[in-house]
């Protein structure tokens, strides 16, 4: 499903959408949209990373696969895994395994 | 002896470094349908060779798709996958949650559901005599990429010590 949202923005930066647009021969809806999605990118890995949304979820956000999300992750320098504190809870299974 | 239940992150993890098929061997290992339609059908899509591998688990029967008789909406925060490898959990007696995504083991903290972070299944081979000292450090090493440090080090010298 989509929506459709106002959206007010700065004269300014309206030469640089068009320069773009030009460069890439695609209207300038579409470079908005990419630059929109840029920034949803980072903000979904970050909130992975602080561990407030799961990689699947944000594969789903993203239409992507969990494979992309963990390149992203790799491309930006992060490690989307378990803190040092679930660590320990993990551990304590391990003593309790039968061997 | 435990199941474990992978969930798409801990799986895919697993495949990259080359030891999944050693585990899958060593343990009853499963999952549902929608981690393997994130990890073999969408990765298949987009050309990622590790889907194959994990498929090629799959054709051998180590690793076993089992079909979910409950499903609830468990947070909003985690995927179809996470969700659906909670649901088995409740489903499946003596098993165990691999996970290594830091919102899906908070979620399990809650509800105290057992879980083992994929580092820590290198440890337990070792514990387990199914690999030697030496083989569970080039494992670490394998999974060193995707874990956090602090967890690479204390697991190392864990591995060291016993």
């Amino acid at each position: 499903m989509t929506v459709v949202y106002p959206l007010k923005l700065k004269d300014e930066i309206m030469p640089l959408i068009e320069l773009k647009s030009k460069e890439e021969r695609t209207n300038k809806a579409i470079v908005l949209k990419q630059f929109l999605y840029k920034g949803l990118e980072n903000y979904v890995i970050d909130l992975v990373n602080r561990g407030r949304l799961s990689v699947g979820k944000a594969a789903e956000i993203l239409d992507l696969s969990i494979y992309d999300i963990h390149e992203i992750a790799k491309s930006k320098g992060l490690k989307l895994s378990a803190t040092k504190e679930q660590w320990q809870k993990s551990k304590e299974f391990i003593h309790k395994y039968p061997s | 002896m435990y199941k474990f239940i992978f969930d798409s992150d801990a799986l895919i993890k697993l495949a990259k470094c080359g030891i999944l098929e050693q585990i899958c061997q060593n343990y009853k290992c499963i999952i549902t349908t929608e981690v393997s339609n994130e990890c073999i059908d969408e990765g298949k899509k987009r050309l990622y060779e590790d889907a194959l591998k994990i498929e090629e688990l799959i054709n051998k029967k180590v690793l076993k798709i089992l079909d979910l008789k409950i499903s609830k909406q468990i947070k909003e925060n985690l995927g179809k996958g996470g969700i659906s490898t909670a649901n088995l959990y409740f489903q499946e007696k003596n098993s165990i949650i691999v996970t290594d995504d830091s919102a899906f083991i908070k979620y399990l903290e809650e509800m105290d559901i057992n879980f083992i972070i994929p580092a820590d299944i290198v440890l337990l081979m070792k514990n387990s005599n199914k690999i030697d000292k030496k083989t569970a450090l080039d494992y670490l090493e394998r999974v060193k990429y995707f874990i956090r440090e602090e967890v690479y080090n204390d697991v190392k010298k864990d591995i060291m010590e016993d």
